[in-house]
């Protein structure tokens, strides 16, 4: 593959990994962000505006109430049949079971909430319809929304009591940790009750911005708890994963012992895919030990570092030092080589060349991903930042590598050209040298 | 006895397809569609044929582009299936010949079966693929980066045609070279501040799984209900499918063996049939040979490149270690040798080397990190013993699946010290070339940028 395309595979690359990544980080955001919801309370409510307009309300009311009750309905339904499903069938195979599970899951989590809020809207509002007429008395409170968490048992306690006292604080208790209390507020003028899931409408989320009277509070997302109890089961079942994987399953490798008998007999027991990536790498290796020399050979042209001696002793030492890693290679290479006659004596080429699409061709080697204590953020980011460094080094090793064989051919006296070259090959394109005209002038 | 054990094995195969179909391989036949198999009945055939194709075409990638997996035809369908059995390893005479079959229907269904099982059992496909999933569903994980592919020496820089004039065409080409350089680093400097943002955040989500873990005053929370769920809603579900997925995977693992146990009575089967069916199958002599892949020598040029790379390589160090011992030999007399270096000296020569040529051999393993990991704040107070391996293996830690970040951070660092030395070392050698080469041009004087 040309040298400009390499390059340009290795940008790409490159914006791949960043959009990955700031797609991942806006996630944490959005997670971060959820796990806290605001609560007004509302402290003094207007008396007679809100009587006043109790009467507009109910119809409004009632419309919702309906709703309410056909969801509380739905609800029942769904909870019923979903109890059946619950236990799946294990010879349940349908590729969709998963997601159909998932999305059981998930209707039955919102529906069971809005089972209590349906209960618990009902009380006040039969509250507030039962003590309506009153006309005169201290202000009411505003029914509030009760929101459970995905338990699978509802726990109705901790209704807001309805009091028609002077002090109209909403009372919320709440249990260790299954309830919020979320109160969404409109205007102190427009008392409305909005159920978040029932109606469409996006009533809801109407802070009373204006009202000074208001306080507001941050309190944990009730999902929060779920998806600490999610995230401490994956651990746990991770680390059982590992320990699993570990273990040697003795049926298995006879299973392949025996099969591979069946097999005919000059065929080596190294399959294809791992000679093409073993070749790859030794000729990445030999690579190396090209330039090594180069670059050794050439330092003894100009022996700057140590006294002479040293310098000698040392290219002496690496030199034989590289001789004996190149006998290593060529025994290797000798072995890939023979082996892969073996096989291409039946194939003959007739086939296409795979290549696996990941690293999971040695059944010694674990390919899942462990599981890594830090200790700090620093520690983390530091650790992250490192690997990409050496990746980032890797490649300039290799892009540097194809470049010095490449642009040997571009020398010329041309002094862009040259300039440019020895800014690429010398300085990685950060700087560039200078040329000057050293004419004698006569 | 019998019908136990045959319930059993239902069940064994129903925790694998399960498992399967949560890793998102498609078409998965029945369990007993897989028994059936066994018995080298025509209709699971084709079931086990869509199984087998599918879990290929997850498992391996095309080097070459004669096929698009979107393409029905069964032809190539056929080469794929073929050259990727072949490419890992199964050695049965429907893959590598010398009759291979010119038509899927040819194949029997329990060839199929012994293929399916021959891709599971001699890799780690299964582990693979549930790290695939890892990745994907887990927002806190950290994935592999993607592997680089090989710049192999004398490339092109760019891809020129045979006939045209490089001279004339060095410049602009040189300059193209020179931007899209540019860009990388650019590219590479960005990357590395969105890594330093993402584990930034990564820590702050990690810190609050824990109970004890208040949320910060800092963080704005959401005014609108519409957004607050869906978030949190959507890593709950993720997190939710993840853990299904793993729990098929422990189901899995439990049955395994008795699996493999099922399938070695599938090769009795095969065995006992062998010699009354097999060669009917497909007209002897006849070498059928209707799709070939054009880049099918691909790695025998790899291999002769290779050959040519090492011989030049050997005859030059060889001939330079001649050239010293000879120089040493008629210099002797004027200089003193190697030999009159003190012991001190020899030694920390000696190491400096073993030091880069360890280095060397460093360079083309594969990084403690290059699976990834799955990150996890350690409890600051740890209630048991700590279990530091202060000398351990680093292969050890990693084998039991934990790995500690310091053991982590200290062979990357070591790596970017070997790392940065190769390249310097390259980029002096092309230095001191070029300038050397400058040398002899006349009227010009070339001087190299100051070192910051």
């Amino acid at each position: 593959m040309s040298l400009l395309h390499a390059v340009d595979e290795a940008v790409k690359m490159c914006k791949a990994e960043e959009s990955r990544l700031t797609e991942n980080v806006r996630q944490c955001k959005e997670i971060l962000r959820s796990m806290r919801t605001r609560v007004t309370e509302t402290s003094e409510l207007e008396t007679a505006a809100a009587i006043g307009t109790e009467a507009d309300l109910l119809p409004g009311e009632k419309q919702e109430i309906e709703l309410l009750e056909q969801v509380l309905k739905k609800a029942l339904k769904i909870r019923s049949t979903s109890e059946a499903h619950k236990e799946l069938r294990p010879n349940e195979r349908k590729n969709k079971a998963l997601f159909n599970y998932t999305v059981k899951e998930e209707d039955k989590r919102k529906l069971v909430k809005s089972v209590p809020l349906s209960e618990t809207c009902k009380k006040p509002i039969h509250q507030r319809r039962a003590g309506g007429n009153v006309t005169h008395g201290g202000p009411w409170t505003r029914p509030v929304l009760v929101r459970k968490g995905p338990t699978a048992h509802p726990v109705v306690n901790g209704r807001p009591s309805v009091s028609k006292s002077a002090s109209a604080k909403i009372s919320s208790t709440r249990s260790q940790q299954k309830m919020c209390v979320k109160a969404t507020n409109a205007e102190d003028n427009s008392p409305l009750v909005s159920c978040q899931e029932v109606s469409a409408s996006g009533k809801d989320g109407e802070v009373s911005t204006g009202s000074v009277r208001s306080k507001e509070q941050w309190i944990p997302s009730p999902l929060l708890p779920a998806w600490r109890a999610q995230r401490t089961k994956q651990e746990r079942l991770w680390k059982k994963v590992l320990t699993q994987q570990s273990k040697p399953v003795p049926e298995r490798t006879k299973f392949t012992e025996r099969l591979r008998d069946t097999f005919p007999s000059e065929l080596p027991s190294v399959c294809p895919a791992d000679i093409t990536a073993e070749l790859d790498v030794l000729t990445q290796r030999c690579l190396d030990l090209t330039h090594c020399l180069n670059a050794e050979l050439q330092a003894q042209k100009d022996s700057e570092s140590g006294t002479f001696r040293e310098r000698e002793y040392e290219s002496f030492r690496m030199l034989e030092g590289l001789e004996r890693m190149t006998a290593e290679l060529i025994t290797c290479a000798d072995h890939r080589k023979k082996d892969w006659e073996r096989w291409d004596m039946r194939i003959s080429g007739a086939l296409c060349p795979v290549r696996r699409r990941g690293e999971w061709g040695d059944p010694a080697r674990s390919c899942l991903p462990p599981v890594l204590s830090y200790s700090s953020e620093a520690e983390l980011r530091e650790l992250e930042s490192q690997r990409l460094r050496v990746e980032q080094l890797q490649q300039a090793v290799r892009l540097q590598q194809a470049m010095s064989d490449s642009l040997a051919s571009y020398w010329s006296s041309r002094p862009v050209v040259l300039r440019g070259l020895y800014s690429l090959l010398a300085e990685g394109g950060v700087q560039f040298p200078s040329l000057v005209l050293d004419s004698e002038s006569d | 006895m019998s019908r136990e054990k045959s319930v059993k094995v239902k069940e064994v195969i129903t925790s694998l397809c399960k498992l399967l179909s949560v890793l998102s391989v498609e078409s998965i036949p029945t369990a007993e569609a897989f028994r059936r198999a066994k018995f080298n009945r025509k209709d699971a055939a084709v079931d086990m044929w869509s199984l087998l194709s599918r879990l290929l075409q997850k498992a391996f990638a095309l080097d070459c582009a004669c096929w698009d997996f979107r393409d029905q035809d069964y032809d190539m369908q056929l080469l794929f299936v073929r050259s990727a059995l072949c490419y890992c390893g199964y050695g049965a005479p429907w893959v590598v010949g010398p009759w291979s079959p010119s038509h899927i229907k040819e194949v029997r269904s329990r060839d199929l079966l012994l293929a399916f099982g021959w891709v599971l059992s001699s890799g780690n496909l299964l582990d693979f693929m549930l790290a695939e999933k890892v990745h994907q569903f887990d927002t806190l994980s950290s994935a592999p980066l993607i592997p680089q592919g090989l710049i192999l020496g004398q490339p092109d820089v760019a891809a020129h045609g045979p006939g045209e004039d490089a001279s004339v065409k060095k410049h602009p080409v040189l300059q193209a070279l020179q931007w899209e350089y540019g860009k990388l680093r650019l590219q590479w400097k960005s990357l590395l501040s969105a890594q330093e943002e993402r584990s930034k955040f990564t820590h702050r989500v990690i810190s609050s799984i824990s109970p004890s873990a208040v949320c910060q005053p800092h963080i704005t929370g959401s005014h609108h209900s519409n957004t607050t769920s869906t978030a949190l809603d959507k890593e709950l579900e993720r997190i939710q499918a993840l853990n299904g997925i793993l729990e098929a995977y422990l189901d899995w693992k439990c049955h395994e063996p008795l699996f493999w146990c099922w399938m070695d009575s599938v090769i009795d089967s095969s065995l006992a049939d062998a010699s009354e069916v097999d060669l009917a199958d497909w007209p002897p002599g006849e070498r059928a040979v209707t799709v070939r892949c054009p880049h099918g020598d691909e790695t025998r040029r790899a291999v002769r490149r290779l050959d040519k790379m090492l011989l030049r390589l050997q005859t030059e160090l060889r001939a330079r270690r001649i050239e010293q011992s000879t120089l040493t030999l008629t210099s002797q007399g004027g200089r003193q040798g190697a030999s009159r270096l003190s012991e001190s000296q020899r030694m920390e020569v000696e190491k400096k080397v073993s030091g880069y040529l360890e280095g060397l051999r460093l360079t083309n393993t594969s990084a403690i990190t290059s699976r990834g990991f799955l990150p996890c704040l350690q409890d600051p107070q740890p209630t048991k013993t700590p279990h530091r391996f202060h000398t351990g293996e680093p292969g050890l830690d990693v084998t039991a699946g934990k790995l500690q970040a310091s053991t982590a951070l200290d062979e990357l660092r070591e790596r970017a010290a070997v790392l940065r030395w190769q390249l310097e070392r390259l980029r002096q050698n092309m230095r001191m070339e070029m300038q050397r080469q400058a040398g002899t041009m006349e009227r010009m004087v070339l001087i190299p940028p100051i070192k910051r």
